[in-house]
């Protein structure tokens, strides 16, 4: 007698705690064997790109700022502002764009240590997720010193940053420098000396080269795969075109090598987070701008690295004190693309693990 | 057999590993504050709750009713209203809808007498969200309404 079976759909979130978020995903299972898995999205939406045409610039910074991915607020301040002072014409004075690149760098850490520290937790790595978040606490100090803010700092502003850093900062952030490689040496042995870690994230979830540049991944997913590719390096903004850093990449396209590429760029960060302070020059830390600047009339996309990828900005500007459309791509939305394909193939069990190496935040997905 | 050998034996380094980070930190310092007991200072830049402080040479208003602060905040939640003419002029509403505020600190910045400033003020929770509407008053004190947090201590009976 043949044994009869049937697909089964499984629900997973909108409320489940290793989605990070309310993403619902429909999963259809053949026994354990994931054969589809659909996101369902929209939970989170804002619509904050609507609510930025009633705003003027310099208050879309706040919501740049929160609107889109919570966790990385800097890099969408940066990409926002990017595609407003390029279309305005505003220079940012050498200084402001030096502070910008350490910052963003800083924010890149931060972003990456909270993934590390959910994924490993979503694994059973509580330890890691626990000191993941004591060095983040670290670094919400130093932000929350020169910016005022820990986790929203509206710091950026058209033409510079708002205010200096305080006396002393950059030696704090040196110190952390110091210290922050062996932390992560100590994440990488708690981790990869475990067999049974890697045994749920090694040879799992891979993505191809073709299937990453067919449904667009971008940032560390992409870079896993093998593809080579970081506007810090194609399109330099601020001061990245004068700082040296490597482009962490692998071939393998599963979880441990997106784990691998993202634990090689928070090295390459300290790298250039470093630089930055050597470099530091002094100066004015903010062009004068009016407080409602309007901008020509015009359309511009500016694309920057945020620590999820390929975050664009397209502005359309009427010519008025506000946007008249702003259309926002972002690198979670693009990953979430991806997430199907990294999931066909592979065992219920692995849900976890391969959702957490995408790195996806929901309010990013959503806007 | 040999393999089954190397993967025992990596289980056991694993182990170890993690084992000597649980020794190390046994003895290392601690990175918790027992939080309504003990708390940490926040920075001097701290965006916290907003406040409008007595100018203390004359006991008055900073504030010089110009509503550029009411005009650039984002979240739209500061309401001014003024009566008067020329010296006389004076402050008769400002609201700061604390529920809406997105601490921003754009108002602070744009402001041009340093009127409205942030106090390193961050336990804001109430239990009823009406209470979060801070009027001229509340401002003036530059505090939070129902410092919730403190009161775990009468709660707690150990004042
Ligand atoms: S901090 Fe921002 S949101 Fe809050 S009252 Fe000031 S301008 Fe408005
Ligand atoms: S910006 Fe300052 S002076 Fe002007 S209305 Fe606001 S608080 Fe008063």
């Amino acid at each position: 007698m043949a044994l009869r079976t049937e697909e089964l759909m499984l629900n997973m979130g909108p409320q489940h705690p290793s989605t990070h978020g309310v993403l619902r995903l429909l999963i259809t299972l053949d026994g354990e064997n994931i054969v589809d898995a659909k996101p369902y999205i929209g939970y989170l939406h804002s619509s904050v790109e609507k609510m930025m045409e009633q705003r003027t610039y310099l208050q879309n910074v706040a919501l740049a700022d929160r609107g889109l991915d919570y966790l990385t607020a800097l890099a969408n301040e940066e990409a926002y502002l990017l595609a407003v002072e390029r279309l305005g014409g505003i220079e940012a004075p050498p200084r402001a764009r030096w502070i910008r690149t350490l910052m963003l760098e800083l924010q890149r850490i931060s972003s990456h240590l909270v993934w590390l520290g959910t994924w490993g937790n979503d694994l059973g790595a509580t330890t890691v997720f626990l000191y993941c978040f004591r060095e983040r606490e670290r670094m919400m100090d130093l932000f929350e010193q020169a910016t005022g803010g820990r986790l929203h700092y509206v710091y950026f502003r058209p033409g510079g940053v708002a205010q200096d850093l305080p006396a002393g900062w950059t030696d704090r952030v040196l110190e952390f420098c110091d210290e922050f490689p062996g932390h992560l040496q100590e994440y990488n042995d708690l981790l990869t000396g475990n067999p049974i870690f890697l045994a749920r994230v090694q040879g799992v979830g891979v993505l191809s080269k073709d299937a990453a540049v067919g449904m667009g991944a971008c940032g560390p997913v992409a870079r896993a795969s093998g593809v080579p590719f970081d506007v810090r390096k194609a399109f330099p903004y601020e001061a990245y075109g004068e700082v040296e850093f490597d482009v962490p990449t692998h071939d393998a396209g599963d979880c441990f090598a997106r784990y691998l590429v993202r634990m090689e760029e928070m090295r390459q960060s300290v790298r250039i987070v470093r630089q930055a302070i050597e470099r530091l020059p002094d100066g004015e830390v903010r062009t004068k701008v009016p407080v409602a600047v309007k901008l020509p009339r015009g359309e511009i996309y500016a694309r920057t690295e945020s620590p999820r990828g390929d975050l664009g900005v397209y502005l359309v500007s009427e010519g008025a004190d506000r946007p008249y459309r702003l259309k926002v791509r972002a690198p979670s939305f693009a990953n979430l693309y991806a997430l199907s394909e990294m999931m066909r193939g592979w065992k219920v069990a692995d849900v976890i693990a391969i959702l957490g190496t995408a790195d996806i935040v929901l309010s990013d997905v959503d806007r | 057999m040999a393999e089954l050998a190397v993967r025992a034996w990596e289980a056991v380094v694993g182990l170890a590993t993690g084992l000597r980070v649980t020794l190390r930190a046994l003895g290392a310092k601690k990175n918790t504050v027992q939080y309504p007991i003990e708390r940490l200072d926040v920075s001097p830049n701290w965006h916290g709750l907003l406040a409008l402080p007595l100018d203390p040479a004359t006991g008055k208003d900073k504030c010089i009713i110009c509503f550029q602060c009411e005009r650039v905040c984002p979240d739209r939640c500061i309401h001014i209203e003024a009566a008067g003419k020329g010296k006389e002029r004076e402050l008769t509403r400002f609201d700061i809808e604390m529920d809406k505020c997105c601490y921003c600190a754009l108002c602070v910045e744009v402001c041009p007498t340093e009127a409205i400033v942030f106090v390193p003020c961050y336990e804001a929770s109430t239990l009823d969200r009406s209470r979060l509407l801070y009027d001229l008053d509340d401002l003036h004190r530059a505090d939070s309404k129902e410092p919730v947090a403190r009161g775990i201590f009468s709660v707690g009976g150990r004042s």
